[in-house]
């Protein structure tokens, strides 16, 4: 899922600044379980701005709405009413969520309050992790279902560079190898000849250096 | 005009040790300030950030009252409160209110003179630090 964590406070009240009535909109799916913008985040943010505004003697008025989803047109739609009667919206969503409100409310200043950080999991309770860089071309075939792509620091294809030591990356004592999961994965697996084969230069046009990415299926189309 | 100021608290208190003890400071004939609005929760790990937010809304200070580390009777729910009101201070921090207005405090469930001295102290050190700027005007 996409992991996001909210924006510092003092940013998000930069952005208001101007604004006397504002919707914040959070989304009911990734950032809701990795709590930086479901329905509880977004009564607390808005709890800490009337505080803060309270403080400066400018009074604000705040709705707060939380689709299911904030990257569906459908469900976006349910916002319409209140979005059309404030001055701006402040999203809880991920960038695509803060992008689904500006395309379909073009008239609508939305502002983001998360950080869209990453795509991974929850490890365990208040932990999450990376998992997925979306190169657009999976490889996890090869290396045994873990990504060399996010868990290996350089992105390193064929192997650990010389930074690995006792499983661990160079750049943080705390961040295993990725290379040295592969192997041990691979280990277990009895797949260890998959590290004879080379894998070749990554086309990393499937990737942002291809620029902005579609999908078109015209199969799915209606 | 600090010195005419009551400050509105909003009390939680877990059923297995603030609430007893300040039922039992109630008995021994503790005087609370009217403006100390008691709230009975099952366990301090069931108050929610949101639930000290809008207190801080509508008052000067929050209060959570809860078994000590060790004695929690859902083990680790006075842990998960204490993160939140950790929380809350960072919120309150980042936006220029004190932090000392939300505090969280452990006792034992038969402990009605503590109950009483800390809410003591905290009325105090609210009153030293004044209305709270945040709070919603009207």
């Amino acid at each position: 899922m996409i992991i996001g964590e909210r924006k510092p406070i003092q940013e998000v009240l930069g952005m208001i600044a101007e604004h006397d009535k504002i919707l914040i909109a959070g989304c009911g799916t990734c950032v809701a379980i990795c709590m930086a913008g479901g329905d509880k985040e977004v009564s607390i943010l808005a709890s800490a701005i009337k505080l803060a505004r309270n403080k400066e003697e400018k009074s604000i008025q705040i709705l707060e709405q939380t689709p299911l989803r904030q990257c569906e047109w459908e469900f976006v739609d349910e916002l319409k009413d209140k979005i059309e009667t404030c001055d701006a919206v402040l999203s809880m969503a991920c960038g695509i969520g803060v992008q689904t409100l500006v395309e379909r409310f073009p008239k609508a200043v939305v502002y983001p309050a998360v950080n869209t950080t990453f795509l991974g999991l929850p490890e365990e309770q208040g932990v999450w992790s990376e998992r997925c860089g979306a190169c657009g071309n999976c490889v996890l075939d090869k290396t045994g279902g873990i990504c060399p792509i996010v868990r290996c620091s350089k992105s390193l294809l064929n192997g650990p560079c010389g930074g690995s030591q006792d499983g661990k990356c160079e750049i943080d004592s705390e961040v295993d190898c990725g290379w040295q999961l592969i192997y041990d994965r691979l280990k277990t697996l009895g797949k260890l000849d998959n590290l004879t084969d080379i894998l070749p230069a990554k086309d990393w046009s499937t990737s942002r250096d291809g620029g902005p990415r579609k999908m078109v299926r015209e199969d799915m189309k209606l | 005009m600090k010195g005419d100021f009551e400050p509105k608290i909003t009390a939680f208190c877990c059923e297995h040790s603030g609430l007893l003890s300040a039922n039992m400071a109630v008995e021994s004939r503790f005087v609370f300030s009217n403006d100390v609005q008691m709230i009975r929760v099952p366990c301090s790990g069931k108050i929610e950030a949101i639930h000290i937010m809008k207190a801080l809304e509508e008052g000067d200070g929050v209060a959570v009252f809860a078994c000590h580390k060790e004695a929690c009777q859902f083990l680790r729910g006075n842990l998960r409160a204490e993160a939140r009101v950790s929380s809350i201070k960072e919120i309150l921090k980042e936006i220029g209110v004190e932090e000392e207005r939300v505090q969280m405090y452990y006792l034992a469930p038969s402990n009605g003179i503590k109950f009483a001295q800390l809410l003591r102290v905290f009325y105090e050190n609210l009153k030293k630090l004044g209305p709270n700027v945040g709070r919603k005007v009207g």
